[in-house]
């Protein structure tokens, strides 16, 4: 039963492997002993009767040869675990005969079935290799006496003839000579029993301490994972609404952390935004951020202004608060309709405002306590007007500490000064603007804390800037779209490969509403920016969200392809983005393309 | 988009310029349907051709679907916006370019 239990352990499958070809290639090398030493008896170099070479030596090395032949022949045979003990008995059974014909110069390879059992880390082999020894070598010192070299006679009467085993010389033999060596190999043995027993116990806990290792790695994957999915990731996030453009980013440090963003709608005039970070790294910064992230939204849901939502959640996380966390947290509540902002701070980064056509500047807003450190603490709120075509950007304090192989802290004036180079950019290019900063400041250094941003820009709905045409949801106004597009696209010099891969989405979405849909209105939108444009299809068809539709299998030859999906499938890969809503009975299906 | 053929014994010639896509493919899908009978090899120059869609993928995959059993068909002077449409869509291993 032991030896199953060792099988299903990789580590000694493949140890057992290794050992059994190791010991093939040692038994090889005793075997071309064997025969040097029948070449050396021939020319007379030993004593031995040549009879006795001639029928011991060809025994001896095919005992030696046995394991590899059988190793090589029979894959069966190689990987069954008796294998190792039928490599020892060969050891030992080729070790017998060589003794028998030259024992004194044989004598300390006796050691070698001992220590190639060794290798095998089984105490069961190991003793076995030693008993089996202890008895082929006192059979073989007396062999050896009768018949080959050990015969000590031969020592004084130098020929064979001559010799003569008196009773006396075989009993100070056995006394001298085998009884000594045989306790010597008993001595050596413990050694090699200890050897083989600590280190199976070694690579047993190894084992065990690899895949409890495993198992954690994973579930902290699952954990990542599961926490990413927490924040809203999905981008443009309200595509049916015109009046702001809002991105976020988070990338922790470690395989979890605890920044977090939110963003959601508190009824249809009332945007929440909320950035926090919580004290602390890994596992326990997760766990706290859920806690936290879940009692904002629910305060927040329930139409509390920042200050009351703040001091409600701060007194739901003091209590039981044993492991001392806290948490910092920006907290705004946009009205859309207005861009008035109303918010409050719990001890967060300041936030920085770009005022149109200036660029973007700290609000140096009042800081209450952080979430969570003391109970009862009060908070205060102040309103802001984001006005159209300005951006409110927040961030968490991995941005301005985030420190270069010098140790230097990035600063928020480096964090300014990388919004400032673009001010009017989009929330999303903002974001990578910063983001591309910090990672040229920090170079080779390590990541110590996430790094989580947010940019909300209100839009400058006062003139409409996307262009829009009415098209009969026909195939034959294919042409019609197109031409609106590329008309827009050239007129902001857009490159040619954009137009061309441009024109094959148009192509694609509008012969997709016109065969499929059974709409009878559909409408066009245009809006091209600094090097990016935002394509709006809206149809009064059936609702359908092409960006659910299952990717075709681009690996099926000829024969088997279809091409139905492959038309959405090359939109979401030539676009940069694709994104879709139904309102108000209308699809509304927006692209987004960058050059 | 315009489609300029040139039969040489079995083996035909298709030059195109222009666009290739939902409007314009079943034109092509006509004209080869037409004059497919018994070439054993088809070459299709895309020198001229802006960009195709999906429309277009398809009437390649029928003609190729048919050269498969009576020869070959090569598509030459792939330009960059066709050629990575036929990348995402796994194209390049169905299609000989060239």
């Amino acid at each position: 039963m032991k030896e199953k239990v060792l099988f299903t352990n990789p580590i000694f499958v493949e140890n057992e492997r290794e050992a059994n070809q190791y010991a093939c290639r040692c038994l090889q090398v005793m075997a071309l002993i064997a025969l040097l030493a029948w070449v050396l008896n021939l020319l007379n170099i030993f004593i031995v009767p040549q009879a006795v070479m001639n029928t011991g030596m060809p025994v001896c090395i095919f005992f030696f040869l046995l394991p590899t032949i059988l190793n090589r022949a029979s894959a069966a045979a190689r990987q069954d675990w008796r294998f190792k003990y039928l490599i020892v008995g060969c050891c030992v059974l080729g070790l017998t005969v060589l003794s028998v014909a030259i024992p004194k110069h044989t004598i300390l390879a006796w050691v070698a079935p001992v220590v190639l059992s060794c290798h095998y880390y089984s105490q069961k082999l190991t003793v076995t290799a030693l008993v089996a020894s202890v008895i082929c070598l006192c059979a073989a010192g007396v062999g050896s006496m009768f018949v080959g070299e050990g015969d000590p006679s031969l020592l004084q009467a130098m020929t064979v003839e001559e010799a003569v085993l008196t009773p006396e010389i075989f009993w100070e033999a056995v006394l001298f000579f085998l009884f000594p060596r045989s306790v010597t190999l008993v001595g050596i043995s413990f050694i090699c029993v200890t050897i083989a027993r600590r280190t199976r116990g070694l690579l047993e806990r190894q084992a065990a301490d690899s895949s409890a290792r495993q198992r954690i790695e994973t579930e902290l994957n699952v954990a990542t994972q599961i926490q990413a999915d927490m924040l809203p990731r999905i981008f443009p996030a309200f595509p049916e609404r015109k009046e702001f453009d809002i991105y976020a980013s988070m990338s922790p440090a470690k395989e979890v952390g605890g920044d977090f963003y939110d963003f959601f709608l508190v009824d249809d005039d009332h945007l929440a935004i909320v950035i926090a970070d919580v004290s602390g790294k890994g596992v326990p910064a997760a766990l706290f951020m859920v806690i936290a992230k879940t009692l904002l939204k629910n305060a927040t849901q329930t139409g509390l202004s920042p200050k009351a939502i703040l001091e409600k959640v701060n007194n739901q996380l003091c209590e039981n608060n044993e492991a001392e966390m806290f948490v910092t947290v920006w907290l705004g509540i946009y009205e859309i309709s207005t861009g008035q902002l109303t918010a409050a701070n719990a001890g967060h980064e300041y936030p920085a405002l770009r005022h149109a056509g200036g660029s973007f500047e700290l609000v140096k807003d009042h800081h209450g306590f952080v979430l969570a450190g003391m109970e009862n603490a009060r908070y205060r709120e102040y309103r802001l007007e984001i006005r159209p075509g300005e951006t409110l950007f927040v961030y968490t304090d991995g941005v301005p500490e985030a420190t270069d192989a010098a140790n230097t802290l990035y600063g928020t004036d480096r964090m300014l000064e990388a919004l400032n180079v673009a001010p009017e950019s989009a929330p999303e290019k903002l974001l990578e603007t910063v983001r591309s900063d910090i990672d040229q400041f920090v170079g080779d250094a390590p990541q110590f804390d996430d790094i989580t941003m947010l940019a909300i820009r209100r839009r400058d709905t006062g003139k409409e800037t996307m262009k829009k045409r009415s098209v009969e949801p026909r195939l034959e106004c294919i042409g019609t779209v197109s031409d609106f597009f590329e008309q827009e696209l050239t007129a902001h010099q857009a490159p040619q490969k954009v137009i061309a891969q441009v024109n094959v989405a148009i192509d694609e979405i509008f012969s997709n509403i016109a065969r499929y849909s059974g709409a009878t209105s559909a409408t066009v939108g245009c809006e091209v920016e600094e090097g990016r444009a935002v394509l709006r299809f809206t149809d009064n068809g059936r609702p359908y969200d092409p960006t659910q539709q299952s990717d075709p299998d681009t690996t099926l030859g000829a024969e088997e392809r279809e091409i139905g999906g492959l038309g959405i499938f090359m939109v979401k890969k030539t676009m940069d983005r694709i994104a879709y809503a139904y309102a108000d009975g209308m699809n509304v299906l927006t692209i987004e393309k960058s050059w | 988009m315009t489609i300029q053929k040139d039969l040489n014994g079995s083996a035909l010639h298709v030059a195109l310029e222009g666009r290739l896509d939902t409007t314009t493919a079943p034109q092509l899908e006509a004209e080869l349907k037409a004059s497919m009978d018994g070439i054993t090899e088809l070459d299709l120059d895309f020198e001229k051709l802006e960009y195709l869609s999906s429309a277009g993928l398809r009437v390649l995959l029928a003609a190729q679907k048919v050269m498969n059993k009576q020869g070959k068909m090569v598509i030459r002077h792939v330009n960059e916006t066709i050629q990575e449409v036929f990348e995402v869509t796994g194209f390049v291993d169905i299609l000989t370019i060239e």
